[in-house]
């Protein structure tokens, strides 16, 4: 009986630390998956679908020692899964009317800064670069994490990159010469 | 920063060459309220990056539903909770062995003196007998 407590309590240790570590990148998570599939709900739901995963395969992953970017990995992948269902059911052309309603209205909460603008010229871009952006300009990691997360070699994340920051600029320099006041 | 290296430092954003320093020095540059004007267009975009940067996820995840462990920690307590329970039954029953004799003893004893008073009580219900014997004798001479 001693033996089976000595065991339960070294899993339960094992599980905390575990916890920690995907603890850690849950936010990351959830802002990626925002970013793909934009409403926030269906982000929580798919970060909290893809952490269960995790920890039910967490024996399994003990041995991953960049269990960082293998859940970033998990959390793109379900997301573009995700996204391809949508489309397939026509969900998605339902879903994006209503996100532009809420857009609309935290952009009129943001005292209509730029801030709501440049949401818009991020999510038009084409999901690789969408990717590539968030994980480099939002989430700050290496080139080589970024090339596991999103499974490109790192020359292509770098052309990715520089073609999603190329064409935000281009927006960028449209809406300034528009007038449109910058916010600052 | 100075506006010459500012500049460098965008060009090479833009080429996807900058590393995460340099990106960060781009940040805090852009962060400040006076931009050169003819940089002032990024600025909602890195505007737009710390906004980003600030989202959280709020929905707490609990596992502990799922947990494996738990399930064997529950195991482990019915175990100990099933042997603490034989051990203390068989322990009650050594102890109560001679409580049981003592209990039947006293029983006994009891039972025993409620019929000795019983008697005691019927025999001195038989006492007049004797005197009617006497007074009858008095009126009824046999002799």
């Amino acid at each position: 009986m001693k033996e089976t407590l000595n065991k339960s309590l070294t899993i339960q240790m094992d599980e905390g630390a575990f916890l920690l570590r995907i603890l850690a990148v849950q936010d990351s998570m959830f802002r990626l998956a925002k970013r793909l599939l934009t409403s926030t709900e269906e982000a929580e739901d798919a970060v909290q679908e893809v952490l269960t995963k995790l920890w039910k395969n967490m024996n399994a992953l003990a041995t991953v020692s960049n269990l960082e970017g293998y859940a970033m990995t998990m959390t793109k992948n379900y997301c573009l899964d995700r996204l391809k269902s949508k489309q397939a059911t026509q969900l998605r052309l339902v879903h994006f009317k209503h996100d532009k309603a809420i857009a609309s209205l935290d952009q009129h909460i943001d005292n209509c800064d730029s801030v709501a603008q440049v949401f818009d010229f991020m999510e038009v871009l084409p999901e690789q670069q969408k990717l590539v952006l968030q994980l480099r300009d939002v989430e700050q990691y290496d080139f080589e994490t970024i090339a596991q997360i999103t499974e490109l070699s790192e020359g292509a994340v770098r052309v990715a990159l520089s073609r999603a920051r190329k064409t935000i600029r281009k927006q960028l320099i449209k809406a300034h010469q528009h007038g449109i006041e910058t916010g600052s | 920063m100075e506006l010459k290296q500012v500049r460098e430092y965008v060009d090479l954003y833009l080429e996807g060459k900058t590393s995460l320093a340099q990106e960060q020095a781009l940040f805090a540059y852009f962060s400040q309220i006076q931009v050169d004007e003819s940089l002032v267009h990024y600025k909602p975009y890195f505007a737009t990056l710390a906004r980003l940067r600030k989202q959280h996820f709020s929905t707490n995840f609990n596992p502990i539903k799922t947990s494996k462990s738990l399930q064997l920690k529950r195991l482990a307590v019915i175990a100990a909770a099933v042997i603490t329970a034989v051990f203390v039954l068989q322990q009650t029953a050594i102890n109560s062995q001679p409580a049981l004799e003592e209990i039947a003893y006293e029983e006994f004893k009891a039972n025993m003196y409620l019929v000795s008073n019983q008697l005691n009580k019927g025999k001195q219900g038989m006492a007049y007998i004797e005197t009617f014997n006497q007074t009858t004798n008095k009126y009824l001479k046999t002799e």
